[in-house]
């Protein structure tokens, strides 16, 4: 069933007007140019701004037509409440969340890693999700080019002169359908884009929100 | 006296000679201004320009109705050429090249309906769409084995049908975007694939020629 355009195309035109993508392009083509020529930058101007990149690993829709009502209450009962299964909610688009220590404190988000010299961010994002303990994900990746971006930086008595915070990239990737792989509840859930605001900070939920679909 | 009076002849008709010399150039002038002018009012009379038929009658309403002059020129008909092989585009860094998105599944109005609605995406999001083309139809059996015997009988007759729109020149921050909507928008029971464009995939659209390829065997025997 295809879904009504005006309710796709107002967030879409967002997404594809604003200045991130744009940001997001000149660093997909700044990483080429260092794999391909490989003194670009002179020594000593690193940028103070550490680069992650993260994935934002999709389980799409798996049932488009509406449950009747028995099918709800069954659903409420099994798996709805149960966060960290990949079965909940088969309407819906789901995405991953990791907990995971930020400095101090532990803070729900889309997994990320650090990106390395030599390695372009999408390969970066590949390693964030095979890196994840206790999940064998394989997902597909939608393209090289990131769709997010957020930037934070880090609390006073951490900054350095060299390291004043980090820039994350996100990249999307989709989940082939057939696997359903179980995950450690505490640390991994998969979310609808409603409850999103349950699990993220508010400044990261802003950025996150601009490029997540939810149908 | 006569040399005066000649002399006052010769001044006559040199004074003669020079009127009609400067009055024969105030003519022309006129002539020229008010040929000018008269073509200008006909310029003015004529409402669009480009007709090669000439206004002569006098009402000023003459040709109203005409719109034959103001249609495109339709060409004679040509006999169609045969196909010519398309210049692939090739991928840069920021763009892809020619891809197709193939749309198939057993159910012809689920297909159909996807593969319209993607490329009414593409037109909406500018996305140049090259074309969009159905391949043929694929008829597969499905064979029962009876219950008693190993004799297997026609149960069903699946027809696989498949739609192509090939996009040119994507950019390739829209890609994933584009993947998203396409991804989260597919019915259930329609496989939803990408692929590179290639020269056997346009080849593969024509018929054999078995004659053709007969004779070209011989020739090469």
């Amino acid at each position: 069933m295809a879904a009504p355009f005006s309710r796709v195309y107002r967030p879409l035109w967002r997404i594809i007007t604003t200045s991130t993508l744009n940001r997001g392009v000149r660093n997909v083509s700044s990483s080429r140019q260092q794999l391909s020529a490989q003194n670009v930058k002179p020594a000593g101007a690193a940028s103070p701004w550490a680069l992650h990149g993260a994935v934002c690993v999709q389980r799409l829709p798996a049932v488009s037509q509406d449950r009747s009502p028995i099918e709800e209450e069954f659903m409420e009962l099994m798996h709805q409440k149960d966060v960290s299964s990949s079965e909940r909610c088969l309407a819906d688009s789901l995405i991953l969340l990791v907990k995971k220590h930020v400095g101090s404190q532990k803070l729900w988000l889309l997994p990320q890693i650090q990106w390395q010299t030599g390695e372009t961010l999408r390969q970066t994002a590949e390693r964030a999700l095979a890196s994840l303990p206790g999940a064998d994900l394989t997902a597909t990746f939608l393209g090289n080019a990131p769709c997010g971006f957020y930037k934070y930086k880090y609390p006073k008595d951490i900054q350095k002169e060299g390291s004043v915070g980090a820039k994350v990239f996100f990249f999307k990737a989709v989940l082939p359908s057939h696997k359903h792989l179980p995950l450690e509840k505490n640390s991994f859930a998969w979310v609808k884009k409603e409850e999103l605001q349950d699990f993220l900070k508010p400044e990261y939920l802003k950025q996150v929100r601009r490029f997540i679909m939810a149908l | 006296m006569s040399q005066g009076r000649r002399g006052r002849a010769d001044t006559s008709v040199l004074y003669f000679f020079f009127k009609f010399i400067v009055f024969s150039i105030i003519f022309f002038v006129c002539a020229i201004l008010l040929f000018q002018v008269l073509l200008l009012q006909n310029t003015q009379a004529l409402v669009c320009a480009v007709s090669s038929v000439q206004q002569y009658r006098s009402m000023p309403t003459h040709g109203i109705g005409k719109y034959r002059h103001l249609l495109p020129k339709a060409l004679p008909k040509k006999k169609k050429d045969r196909v010519q092989v398309k210049q692939i585009k090739a991928a840069t860094a920021t763009e892809f090249g020619v891809f197709n998105v193939c749309v198939s599944g057993y159910d012809m109005t689920l297909v159909e309906h996807y593969s319209q609605y993607i490329h009414n995406l593409c037109n909406h999001l500018d996305i140049k769409v090259d074309e969009s083309y159905a391949l043929p139809t694929k008829s597969t059996e499905v064979m029962v084995m009876q219950e008693q015997g190993t004799k297997m009988y026609l149960d069903a007759v699946l027809k696989t049908h498949e739609r192509i729109v090939q996009i040119s020149e994507m950019k390739a921050t829209l890609f994933p975007i584009f993947m998203d909507v396409v991804l989260k928008n597919q019915p259930e029971g329609v496989r939803f694939c990408v692929k590179q464009h290639s020269e056997t995939d346009f080849q593969a659209r024509f018929k054999t020629r078995p004659e053709l390829e007969g004779l070209l065997a011989k020739i090469n025997n």
